[in-house]
């Protein structure tokens, strides 16, 4: 491929890429995507148009005049939507990279368009955080390093033509850099490419970064809808994204001394509950306490400690926090601070903005603990969660009673925990009850947890959640369904889980009273009546192929997430600037050891190389102890190297140096020592010419063996004077054709010597 | 000065060691490589600042990452661009001498040493500068060659043509390397110090028929005064190829119809009268005019092409002798070797306010002075027989003898002028001169005939390969 077509068609896929940058996650306006796509094909018009013949290039004038155009056409594009003037900006940006497309193309023209496109990447930036924008960036980035290799050769070429008296510039072919496009090229491209893409990479993480970094612009609050977290929901709706592999949260979890741990067992990510049932439909509990945390000095003692857990929630529509509860604190670093209900324990966030959420959680390990604020539900909360359908009511107690007679001692019919716990097993354990998320029959006549119950004996997690609720209260135990997430994909390189909607839950909480002493904080019992290995493995079959790569993929979702959108000043300090102050303050401190060593051992002698303070190092004294040695570790090096390049060549021996010689100059030496071989050498007085016509008639003399290479003296000779005399280079292959027929007289020579 | 007990002058040589010492400390410490930013680069920085200050200011992550991403480029190049020029090593062949104001040809090689990578847009920047500035508007030489790719394990040889200076000695010092690679945000320069000598012969042209006309008449002037030497031997010696400019009448016929193709014969002539070409380079001392510069020049010119002309013929002695505070004289018969000296000599001559013919006639052996013809070129009005008068050297009978077989030439007058054509000759100087071309570091090709010079050639050729200067610089 020519280099000229090479460059063009790679700077053309870079301001595509760019143009895509900006346009592939506009969530406000969905025609964006159509950019791109025009770019495109504006390429590949300029492409075999103006790049084809450049007098096909659009004149100044016209150019100028589709300015103008394209600016009234951003203006009016901004005034339709005052909100949308980044996006405007952007578009701009593209046409004028279009006019430019189809200019006559010039070394500077290619750098205001290398701009262009580098300002759209940046207006997509400002627009979206994405890791869709993100991989588009990536890829923009490798193909921008690309073309500026490649800008940088048609730049010099350019050059070389303008100040250079380049003899082959002017005769040779038009193609700049033959051969240029090699398996070589484009592995030191590649490696470029990397150490370019790293260094970046590094820079990036050097730079100065508050705590607190900012979200992208839009108005859109974006984000997944997360069935089951609303006020209301119908029984079996939770099924819809159990079988959705989106990711909702990403969580780092840490001990007490900040290391990363996983997060203890199978947490369970608790969201909202649901108090009120009818007809098959969950609502939440209308009265809200909002309230905050308790401080550290009222807080309960553990001796188990606290463990953290760093949620970044992907942008949603709900207001709910997740965490493992006991939660003993829920805080954001910037911003109105969550606020937990006191009634249910739910903790909740200020109106969802767009992007990600981040937010912190502190959790007791000891899950007996009650859940620090939540105060214990009054007559009438506790009446409400022991309400039901009057129809249910004794059906369910029956088989409620029938199960905590077959489970509990009589002795111990009076402790709520166990016949709570009976009636658990009876539906995880008993083996009456299956998972299953296909629920093709529906009877609508009959109350879905009945029908759960008597009927079907499969569901999901909600409907054992439910059934488990229903029958607790049928026995008078207060109870909730609480809904969250159970789980999640922990990666092993990230250190990190990641909770997808297919790790959605139901389970219920079982108000067993309060706890003795003078703050009577609530006792719940918290249930999960879901079979759990038959949950998992329908867990496990979602996500589909993609799973297979999902330690990978989730790695770079987390860089995406933790290092790159949502890196800040406490990250910055945890991965880079902590470490280095470490190294250096130990570094310090041995420096002092052995400078304390070094003045110990040796100062006390000369004196020279004690400095009482900074000032008195820049002396004429201080200049010599550190010039000196410097120059003698320069001389060591210096002689050790010379020494070395000694030995080698006593060990290498030595080698006949030809390569300053030029195309045939080379052939004639070699000719000139294969007739040496006969006893042919050339005498001061006679010409080449003379000398390879004696040389042949020598050759043909000797039998037909020679006489057949009789004829490549005079065809070296030729080439020979062609080069010295005529200045002129060899044709292509030329010298391939004489040291063949240089080897056949070498092999004809040693036929003799052979035989 | 301290004298040791041997009575060498050790502090000499001290002295030296220590300069020897200073300057290969100073080549150690002195940095060979330099980074300057290109045009492209401060453009490129410029834009990076401005995307930097906007990150930081707006604490957009992704802001910020392409500033990171941005500044990739400029730190790779600083690191990258050093190992572009690395296992590369840059062969130059400047000619040994070149003739002022013919087509000078310098050859750079680039060898690529490393295994696959490619050297990729390399520049060579080489500067050539006078050793002293004998001519006025003498300037440097400035060759600039570019390499677009030479592949690994390759090499390359482009040819840099210019114009030859002014006479004098040049010196070429440091060759440099450059490259914008890999993204021509930065130009790293790597200087090599490896001084080549070249001498710039003054212009030769070629004597007219009138020059030819008044050498004709001076002889007739001097027949019967001298010893007739027309009946010595022409001694033959061997053939050779036909060159262009040869006489049909040298042709061997019997030899060239054996080997198809003309063959001439070489003859040792022994048949001309001595030949010594005074030159006075005189000028004043102050205000010296471009008129008087120029008539120095057209001087030195045209002893150097009588030389020239004087020494394609072998078997004629000849002396080139210059006035000044120090006269100096250079003889022998007419040979190759003689001739570089005499051109040599001609080349680095300077001007001089002071001295004297007369001095100079004083100097000269006694077999020049009794029968040699000879040639004053000056460069002021010159009263013969004053100079000859003041000779101490010179008895009355003597120096009339002598007058009748000097040329005197003014060239401050323009006597030069209708003696010699240059215009012909200024590119056809190739034809006397080894052509550049056929420079080789090789013995076997040093007698090589310069084919596309023709006859003419000859004469400097047969010492060429030795007076080729060649340097190679390698890199690390």
């Amino acid at each position: 491929m020519s280099f000229n077509y090479l460059y063009r068609i790679s700077f053309y896929a870079m301001l595509v890429s760019a143009s895509f940058v900006l346009s592939i996650d506009v969530l406000d306006n969905r025609s964006a995507i159509i950019y791109p796509f025009g770019v495109a094909v504006a390429s590949l018009l300029a492409f075999f148009t103006v790049d084809r013949d450049p007098s096909l290039g659009i004149s100044s004038l016209l150019a100028d005049l589709l300015a103008v155009i394209v600016t009234a056409l951003a203006i009016v594009e901004w005034r339709s939507d005052d909100t949308q003037l980044v996006l405007a900006l952007g578009h701009w940006l593209i046409y004028f990279t279009v006019i430019y497309m189809f200019r006559r193309k010039t070394a500077s023209g290619d750098e205001v368009m290398f701009r262009l496109g580098l300002f759209q990447v940046l207006v997509g930036t400002v627009l979206s955080q994405s890791d869709v924008t993100g991989a588009m960036l990536f890829l923009w980035a490798i193909l921008t390093l690309w073309v500026l290799g490649l800008m940088n050769l048609q730049r010099e070429a350019v050059r070389a033509q303008e100040i250079v008296n380049v003899e082959k510039a002017v005769a040779g072919p038009k193609e700049l850099y033959p051969g240029l496009l090699n398996p070589s090229f484009l592995f030191s491209t590649l490696r470029v490419t990397i150490t370019t893409l790293a260094l970046g990479g590094v820079i990036f993480l050097a730079m100065p970064r508050s705590l607190n970094m900012a979200k992208p612009e839009g108005k859109d609050v974006g984000g997944q809808h997360l069935t089951g977290f609303d006020e209301e929901i119908q029984l079996g709706q939770m099924g819809e994204i159990l079988e959705n592999d989106t990711v909702v949260m990403s969580v780092e979890t840490f001990d007490e001394k900040g290391n990363k741990t996983m997060p203890p067992g199978e947490p369970l990510w608790r969201g909202v509950t649901m108090a009120h049932y009818e007809k098959g439909r969950w609502k939440r509990q209308r009265s809200l306490g909002n309230g905050t945390f308790p401080t550290a000095s009222i807080r309960p003692a553990t001796p188990r400690g606290f463990f953290r857990q760093q949620i970044k929630l992907e942008a949603n529509d709900s207001k709910a926090l997740f965490g493992i509860r006991p939660m003993v604190e829920v805080s954001v670093s910037r911003g109105v601070q969550p606020v937990v209900n006191t009634i249910d324990g739910t903790v909740y966030r200020d109106d969802p903005k767009p992007g990600t959420y981040d937010y912190e959680v502190r959790s007791f390990r000891d899950t007996e603990i009650p859940q620090p604020g939540e105060k214990p539900p009054g007559p009438d909360v506790e009446l409400r969660l022991k309400e039901m359908p009057d129809d249910l009511r004794a059906r369910l107690q029956a088989i409620a009673e029938e199960v905590i007679a077959r489970r509990v001692r009589p002795e111990d019919r009076s402790d709520l925990r166990k016949r709570a716990e009976a009636l658990e097993w009876y539906l995880r354990d008993s083996g009456t009850f299956s998972y299953t998320l296909k629920l093709d029959s529906d009877d609508k006549t009959i109350d879905p947890v009945l029908d759960f119950l008597l009927n079907r004996k499969e569901g999901h997690c909600e409907y054992f959640a439910s059934a488990l609720a229903m029958l607790l209260r049928a026995v008078e135990i207060p109870s909730r369904v609480v809904n969250g997430f159970k789980g999640g994909d922990w990666n092993d390189l990230a250190m990190v889980m990641n909770v997808r909607q297919k790790h959605a839950h139901s389970w219920v909480e079982a108000y067993l009273g309060v706890e003795p002493g003078p703050e009577r904080p609530p006792r719940w019992l918290t249930l999960d009546p879901t079979p759990g290995n038959e949950r998992d493995a329908s867990v496990a079959r979602v996500g589909g192929f993609r799973s297979n790569f999902r330690q990978f993929s989730d790695f770079i979702r987390f860089i995406w997430l933790f290092y790159v959108v949502g890196y800040n000043s406490e990250r910055q300090n945890a991965l880079l600037y902590g470490p280095i102050r470490g190294l250096i303050r130990e570094a310090r401190a041995g420096f002092v050891i052995m400078g304390q060593w070094f003045q110990k051992t040796y100062s006390r002698g000369l004196g020279l190389l004690h400095f009482p303070d900074a000032k008195s190092f820049f002396s004429l004294r201080g200049f010599l102890v550190t010039f000196i040695p410097l120059f003698m570790l320069v001389g060591m090096f210096r002689f050790s190297s010379w020494l070395w390049r000694k030995l080698w060549r006593w060990y290498r021996g030595p080698i006949e140096e030809n390569s300053a010689l030029s195309p045939g100059a080379a052939q004639y030496r070699r000719l000139a020592q294969l007739l040496g071989k006969l006893g042919l050498e050339r005498p001061q007085s006679q010409t080449q010419y003379e000398f390879a016509r004696n040389a042949s008639a020598l050759l043909s003399e000797r039998g037909a063996q020679t006489q057949a290479v009789a004829d490549v003296p005079g065809l070296v000779v030729d080439a020979f004077y062609s080069v010295r005399f005529g200045e002129r280079d060899l044709p292509p292959g030329a010298t391939e054709t004489l040291e063949s027929r240089l080897d056949a007289l070498e092999n004809t020579l040693n036929e003799p010597q052979r035989a | 000065m301290p004298i040791s007990h041997d009575g060498k002058n050790h502090a000499g040589e001290s002295r030296g060691r220590l300069a020897r010492f200073g300057r290969y400390t100073l080549s150690v410490l002195w940095p060979t490589q330099r980074l300057l930013w290109t045009r492209e680069g401060i453009v490129y920085i410029a834009v990076w600042i401005v995307l930097l200050a906007m990150g930081i200011r707006l604490q957009v992550n992704l802001i910020l990452l392409v500033a990171g991403l941005a500044a990739g480029p400029v730190v790779a190049s600083f690191l990258v661009s050093a190992s572009m020029l690395r296992k590369l090593r840059i062969t130059r062949r400047v000619p040994a001498y070149t003739f002022s104001g013919d087509l000078l040809p310098i050859d750079y090689t680039l060898e690529n040493a490393r295994r696959w990578t490619a050297a990729l847009a390399l520049f060579i920047e080489d500067e050539g500068a006078p050793v002293e500035r004998l001519v006025s508007g003498t300037t440097n030489l400035h060759p600039r060659v570019f390499f677009a790719r030479v592949p690994g394990q390759g090499r390359e040889r482009i040819r840099w043509q210019g114009v030859s200076p002014k006479r004098g000695k040049y010196r070429f010092r440091t060759l440099e390397l450059i490259t914008r690679s890999p993204f021509g945000l930065l130009e790293r320069r790597v200087s090599l110090s490896e001084p080549d000598d070249m001498i710039v012969y003054p212009t030769v042209g070629q004597l007219n028929r009138r020059w030819h006309l008044l050498q004709k008449q001076a002889t007739e002037a001097r027949r019967g005064q001298r010893h007739d030497r027309t009946a010595q031997q022409q001694e033959y010696h061997g053939l050779r190829d036909y060159r262009p400019g040869d006489s049909p009448r040298w042709i061997h016929w019997r030899t060239s119809a054996r080997v198809g193709q003309p063959m001439v014969k070489e003859f040792e002539q022994q048949s001309e009268q001595d030949l010594a070409i005074l030159i006075d380079p005189w000028l004043p001392r102050v205000k010296v005019t471009q008129e008087q510069r120029e008539a120095l020049e057209h001087a030195i010119q045209f002893v150097a092409t009588l030389c020239l002309e004087t020494c394609r013929k072998s078997g004629r002695r000849i002396l080139v002798g210059w006035t000044g505070a120090t006269t100096g004289l250079r003889q022998g018969p007419a040979s190759v070797k003689l001739l570089h000296e005499l051109l040599e000599q001609l080349a680095v001559l300077r001007s001089s306010s002071e001295g004297t013919l007369s001095t100079l006639l004083d100097s000269l052996p006694p077999s020049i002075l009794r029968e040699a013809a000879i040639v004053v070129v000056s460069t002021r009005p010159l009263n013969l027989v004053e100079e000859a008068e003041r000779s101490r050297r010179l008895s009355g009978t003597s120096y009339r003898g002598l007058l009748g077989r000097v040329i005197l030439l003014n060239a401050s007058k323009g006597d030069l002028a209708d003696l010699i054509d240059y215009h012909a000759t200024s590119n056809e100087n190739t034809l006397c001169r080894r052509d550049p071309s056929s420079v080789s570091s090789d013995r076997e090709e040093s007698s090589i005939r310069d084919q596309r010079a023709g006859a003419r050639a000859s004469a400097l050729e047969t010492s060429s390969g030795a007076r080729t200067n060649e340097s190679k610089r390698s890199l690390p």
